[in-house]
């Protein structure tokens, strides 16, 4: 099959639909995120397609953009918070190839973002969808290895074992000590992995005006979080979820006190820097 | 007064059985197993009564069904035919036949009504999560979600059996076999169980060590008031603590009786034999 | 209150080619509430058995047993379980020369038992046991200890004390003093005379001739069943 950068722009046309998938594949993943949405957490098996990129490169995602990207669409892609990372910008470049979509970086300008392991620090509205990679769909998976297992444990609300994972951690650690992946309930029922996002970012699925929804393209699994869903850490009267604290910390670029921070080591192995993770939100706040 | 438990022709068979062995239920089988298909007739039409406060012996030689028995009871098997109803004489729910509910509804029933302890504390705890953890389990599982409370009462029930509280959040795995017993007990009695199920739970410990547990037991039983199913080889346990015994022969129920009387004046070939092969 | 009638006892051996052995052979009688009937015979004559069969450890091969209850008149001999169950809870005792106890409860609590089981709270049931073990001359150092170590003498003792503390309406003893000294044999005797008293009544066997007379108001002779069969 010939490269698509590499053919002339109108025979691209003939030779692909748009957004690359067939119209059989994206009835299909439709349908599925359909359901998800309707069974809020739950994993809805898909087949998932062979992507011009590799498994565990996001392609549960790119599937999920594909097949909802339309072309008065705007599109942003985001790598742990970064827009320019080489596989946001790999992902970027296929999508716009394949549809001609606007692309941006600017969150509120966006009315489809794809993102690996954050959520954007500006609040998001009805209009827009933001699309998670999953590495890991299942959250029960680190209690028990058999995925049929795990299924039953899902329809029978059996999460005995899960919350026995997390009292365990507390009585040897003082805290559940999960600092990506945390579980999360999910409209009371469900319990659901909300991606590698950082606790940081699981409040922000909790009663959200925003539809998430998370695509496993290695495990074939769909699942979706709709607008105004209770989404709820898992979390011990006595030992409330919290999360990670940057007290007396600051953004060195741009000076933000409430954004999640990531800290790098400077070249003499002491020194600690600060940098917005969001870069986007960074640069935007230093622009005003 | 009105059964807690009843057992109705309750049957387990493994294996998909044939002409020869389908139709005759059993008849024709060598021992509990059928020549020509090999299938096995673990349970065939057992049925008795547990009563509420009533401890119920289960005796038989090795291979007639008890362990196949309690496991049907728990709800890890599926039972290939026969009935049983849980019929709490508290009056919080009907008789119902509860092989034929869902597995949602039979997980909830085990977790609330039912607590067992194997004979291999491998099968009923979590080696590497914290004897405190084991316990907690069920209330996990029933709602519970506040760790202290919690672990006061895994404490409360580990203090019961005889564990001491300094070994609460260590794994089982290097406790001795009479220690890990004894947390399979608490674990069994976290969730405030109306039926024990005890499957040769003394079998393979040290004599004094037997003692302690079978007290425990004893105790247990009637300060909590519970009813109980106990398996044993052991006739000795048995008469110590059940008031009736059923005797078990190739999945067969052969007698049941008063535990003395099934002891002192067996009524069939199978109970003389193995009462007498006891002296 | 009990009326025994053409009770008869067999065991069927099956390891022994079916042998039938006859306990004994249609034995009848009665028993009045507040009295005491004993049972005389020699050797091998079913007394035991007669006992066994009321307490239901053997079941009756045929006759009756019309037992006046608090429920009204049911016959043991085939009462179902539960009912058996239940007035061994609440009517019946039984003595015997052996002990079958848990390994690790104490002599006090083993006492204390069958009392605190009737509802009266473990302090009251507690004094009540100590009263009579030190009647029965158990020395207080063994009120702790565990009777499954005790001598023969000591462990027929508790077993008295267990029976006789709760005040059953009728109480079987199958020599309940037989290795016993003559001093504890006084003491029994006028404890179970008090029980009587009370309202108990009793069908014993005593191996001694003289102890048994000084208790039993009638006396129920047994004759051998010939076994020619
Ligand atoms: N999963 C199984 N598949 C096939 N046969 C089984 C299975 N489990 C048990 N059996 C058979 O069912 C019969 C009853 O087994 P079960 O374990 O209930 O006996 P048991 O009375 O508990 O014996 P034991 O006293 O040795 O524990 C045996 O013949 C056994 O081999
Ligand atoms: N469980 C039993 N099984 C078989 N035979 C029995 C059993 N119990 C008693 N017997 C037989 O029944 C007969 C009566 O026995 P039982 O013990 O009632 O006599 P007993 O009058 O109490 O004798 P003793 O004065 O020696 O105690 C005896 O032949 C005895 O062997
Ligand atoms: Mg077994
Ligand atoms: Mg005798
Ligand atoms: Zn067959």
């Amino acid at each position: 099959m010939p490269i698509v950068e590499k053919s002339k722009k109108q025979t691209r046309q003939i030779l692909y639909n748009f957004a690359f998938l067939d119209d059989v594949a994206k009835r299909e993943i439709r349908r599925k995120i359909l359901k998800a949405v309707a069974v809020p957490g739950y994993q809805v098996p898909f087949g998932s397609r062979e992507m011009p990129i590799a498994r565990g490169w996001g392609t549960g995602g790119l599937q999920i953009t594909l097949s909802l990207i339309e072309p008065s669409d705007t599109l942003k892609v985001i790598d742990q918070g970064c827009d320019y990372s080489v596989n946001a910008v790999n992902i970027k470049k296929f999508v716009q190839a394949v549809t001609g979509v606007r692309i941006t970086t600017d969150t509120t300008e966006a009315t489809l973002i794809q993102t690996r392991h954050r959520i954007p620090e500006e609040p998001m509205t009805e209009d827009q969808i933001l699309v998670l990679q999953v590495p890991y769909p299942e959250a029960l998976r680190e209690v028990e290895p058999s995925e049929q297992k795990t299924r039953a444990m899902h329809a029978e609300g059996d999460y005995g074992r899960m919350w026995l994972f997390l009292y365990e951690d507390i009585i040897h650690y003082g805290e559940v000590r999960l600092s990506y992946r945390y579980p999360v309930l999910v409209n009371n029922k469900y319990i659901m992995d909300p991606s590698p996002i950082p606790r940081w970012d699981v409040p922000k699925l909790n009663m959200a005006r925003t539809l998430f929804l998370f695509g496993a393209g290695r495990e074939k699994r769909i699942y979706a979080v709709p607008p105004y869903t209770s989404v709820e850490p898992l979390q011990f009267e006595d030992h409330p979820f919290r999360v990670e604290s940057f007290a007396g910390k600051r953004c060195e670029r741009c000076g933000a006190e409430d954004t999640y921070l990531d800290e790098i080591i400077a070249e003499d192995g002491v020194t600690r820097h600060y940098y917005c993770s969001d870069t986007s939100f960074c640069d935007k706040r230093r622009r005003t | 007064m009105k059964p807690l438990l009843k057992v109705s022709r309750l049957s387990k068979r493994y294996g998909n059985g044939c002409l020869f062995c389908a139709n005759e239920n059993g008849a024709g089988l060598v021992g509990n197993q059928c020549p020509h298909c090999k299938s096995v007739f673990a349970c065939r039409d057992v049925s008795f009564d547990l009563f509420p406060d009533e401890v119920l012996g289960i005796v038989g030689e090795s291979g007639s069904g008890k362990s196949t028995l309690v496991r049907l009871l728990h709800f890890e098997e599926e039972a290939t035919g026969g009935e049983v109803f849980l019929n709490a004489s508290t009056g919080e729910e009907k008789s119902q036949n509860v092989l034929a509910l869902g597995p949602f509804a039979k997980r909830q029933l085990r977790n609330r009504k039912f607590g067992i302890v194997y004979q291999n504390p491998q099968m009923g705890l979590r080696m590497d999560v914290s004897a405190g953890g084991n316990v907690a389990e069920k209330l996990l599982a029933a709602g519970w979600r506040n760790v202290g409370l919690i672990r006061e009462r895994a404490g409360e029930l580990l203090k019961k059996t005889e564990i001491p509280l300094s070994r609460m959040d260590e794994a089982p795995r290097n406790f001795s076999g009479g220690m890990q017993q004894r947390v399979q007990i608490a674990k069994a009695l976290s969730n405030k169980p109306r039926i024990l199920l005890l499957d040769e739970v003394t079998t393979g410990l040290d004599l004094s060590v037997q003692a302690r547990v079978l007290d425990l037991i004893k105790n247990l039983q009637r300060e909590l008031k519970l009813s109980a199913l106990v398996v044993s080889h052991d006739l000795g346990v048995i008469r110590l603590l059940c008031h009736r015994t059923i005797v078990m022969r190739y999945g067969r129920v052969v007698e049941s009786g008063l535990t003395d009387q099934i002891l002192e004046d067996p009524q069939h070939p199978y109970t003389q034999l193995l009462v007498s092969s006891r002296l | 209150m009990l009326k025994a009638t053409n009770l008869s006892k067999s065991f069927v051996l099956h390891a022994l080619d079916k042998k039938q052995i006859d306990a004994f052979r249609k034995v009848s009688f009665e028993l009045a509430p507040a009295r005491f009937l004993g049972i005389r015979g020699i050797s091998g004559s079913g007394k035991s058995s007669i006992l066994k069969c009321i307490y239901r450890t053997y079941l009756p091969t045929e006759g009756t047993i019309n037992y006046h209850s608090r429920r009204g008149v049911l016959n043991l001999a085939d009462l179902p379980e539960q009912q058996i169950l239940a007035l061994r809870r609440e009517e019946i005792g039984f003595v015997s020369q052996f002990l079958h106890v848990l390994p690790r409860v104490s002599a006090l609590d083993l006492v204390a038992e069958p009392l605190w089981s009737q509802g009266v709270p473990l302090p009251q049931a507690k004094k009540r046991a100590k009263e009579l073990l030190g009647y029965l001359n158990i020395p207080p150092a063994l009120y702790d200890a565990y009777p499954a170590n005790f001598s023969g003498g000591e462990q027929q003792r508790i077993n008295i004390a267990r029976a006789v503390i709760w005040n059953p309406r009728l109480l079987l003893l199958d020599e309940p003093t037989a290795s016993l000294d003559e001093g504890s044999v006084k003491r029994v005797i006028s404890l179970l005379r008090e029980l009587k008293n009370a309202g108990t009544a009793m069908i014993g066997i005593f191996h001694d001739t003289a102890v048994m007379d000084s208790i039993a108001d009638d006396i129920y002779h047994i004759k051998p069943v010939s076994h020619e069969t």
